[in-house]
């Protein structure tokens, strides 16, 4: 059995232990392994969609966590831990951007998604998909980061409480208002486009 | 509690709806191939990151080996900043060149020579003669010369002890009429002098 194989049954702690102790090329690949999809996706998420910006977040996450995993003592969950790297990394790029930008986060996202998406690359998104990311995108910050934690990644309260620093109460109240904006955005649209599709077929 | 105001079948029944809407941000997802190359391109970055700490760190340990490497390093770049200092030539006052905005063109009517009005007489600078200079000089000379014989003249009046002396003096000083003296203001220089040694004379 290689020394690959052999540590990739091995837990999250433990491989931060193998790390520490020096094996840290196969240690970090396996971790990188396990976590690159679900970090890439979160950043992607989190950049409404850019996936050039969302592969900078992941990978400046990932130097970060090679550089800091000796220091890592598991009072959180190693995925928890990184989830959290990663999410400063994203403040830290949307600030840069509102500094030589000028416009909020969402306008950011916008601007890159809509000057990066080519004609027919639009028209293959379905307009289900693409109405909920509007809806997502109209929500606060916090809102939205909650959000996606909960619903796509499926997080528990307690680690998404470790990660942005909100009580569990909090982020309760935070999803059930993200869930149901996104509700009566996407209601309120399908009227409008219900609206839309009427007087055309009328005319 | 504002907690208990949310209604759990809402909000399964909206987390159902939106799930139905698909997943957002999910088009032009990266294969298998972007997430194996993730992998070689963030090794590559940690490495020459680490290159680039290994570098600085043998450079700070053969400084800090001994301190004659680290005073000369020191003393070598303190030189090299006075040099620069010193052969960089100093700036050439800069002149602002103001345009001077062009003039508009006054619009000049035409006047028959006789139609303007003669104001005033044509004011003439009088020229300034050279003998009028050497006149005002030699008057300056005998008025000084005046002054210094009627002094003189004076003194030894005053100084007389002899009575006859005296009386004799004053007449020579008087032109001999009592009534009406001379004035010795009125008197010029040969005449002051002829009556100065009329009265050196008396003494």
């Amino acid at each position: 059995m290689d020394l690959r194989t052999e540590y990739s049954i091995l837990s999250d702690e433990e491989l931060a232990v193998k790390f520490r102790e020096g094996e840290r090329r196969v240690s970090f690949t396996i971790i990188v392994e396990r976590y690159q999809k679900r970090i890439y996706y979160s950043a992607r998420k989190l950049v409404n969609g850019d996936h050039d910006e969302a592969d900078e977040i992941a990978q400046e996450t990932f130097v970060k966590v090679y550089e800091a995993l000796d220091s890592f003592r598991g009072d959180a969950k190693l995925y928890t831990w990184i989830y959290r790297i990663m999410m400063n990394a994203v403040i830290y790029k949307s600030r840069r951007k509102k500094v030589r930008k000028n416009v909020g986060l969402d306008e950011v996202g916008e601007t890159l998604e809509s000057e990066d998406r080519s004609p027919h690359e639009s028209m293959e998104r379905t307009e289900m998909t693409s109405m909920i990311e509007e809806a997502i995108g109209t929500l606060p910050d916090k809102q939205r980061e909650v959000f996606l934690l909960r619903f796509y990644d499926e997080m528990p309260y307690e680690e998404i409480s470790q990660i942005l620093g909100t009580s569990v109460g909090g982020l309760k109240a935070n999803y059930f208002h993200a869930v149901k904006k996104i509700g009566d955005y996407v209601k309120r649209k399908g009227d409008v486009n219900l609206e839309l599709l009427i007087s055309r077929t009328d005319s | 509690m504002k907690e208990e105001i949310y209604n759990e079948k809402e909000l399964t029944a909206l987390e159902e709806k939106i799930r139905a809407m698909g997943i957002p941000y999910s088009a032009n997802e990266p294969d298998e191939r972007y997430f194996a190359n993730f992998r070689v391109r963030l090794m590559e970055r940690i490495e020459a990151k680490q290159e680039r700490k290994n570098i600085l760190a043998s450079v700070w340990s053969w400084l800090s080996l001994s301190p004659i490497r680290s005073l000369s390093l020191g003393a070598g770049l303190a030189a090299v900043v006075i040099a620069v200092l010193l052969i960089r030539p100093t700036p050439q006052p800069q002149v602002a060149t103001v345009e001077q905005a062009p003039q508009e063109a006054v619009p000049v009517l035409p006047v028959a020579p006789q139609e303007i009005p003669q104001l005033t007489a044509p004011v003439t600078a009088k020229p300034v003669h050279k003998a009028d200079k050497t006149y005002a000089a030699s008057n300056k000379q005998n008025a000084d010369k005046n002054l210094a014989l009627k002094s003189r003249l004076n003194k030894i009046v005053n100084t007389a002890e002899d009575p006859e002396d005296l009386a004799m003096m004053r007449a020579a000083v008087s032109g001999g009429d009592s009534a009406d003296p001379i004035d010795l203001e009125s008197l010029s220089t040969p005449e002051l002098e002829s009556v100065l040694s009329a009265v050196e004379s008396m003494k």
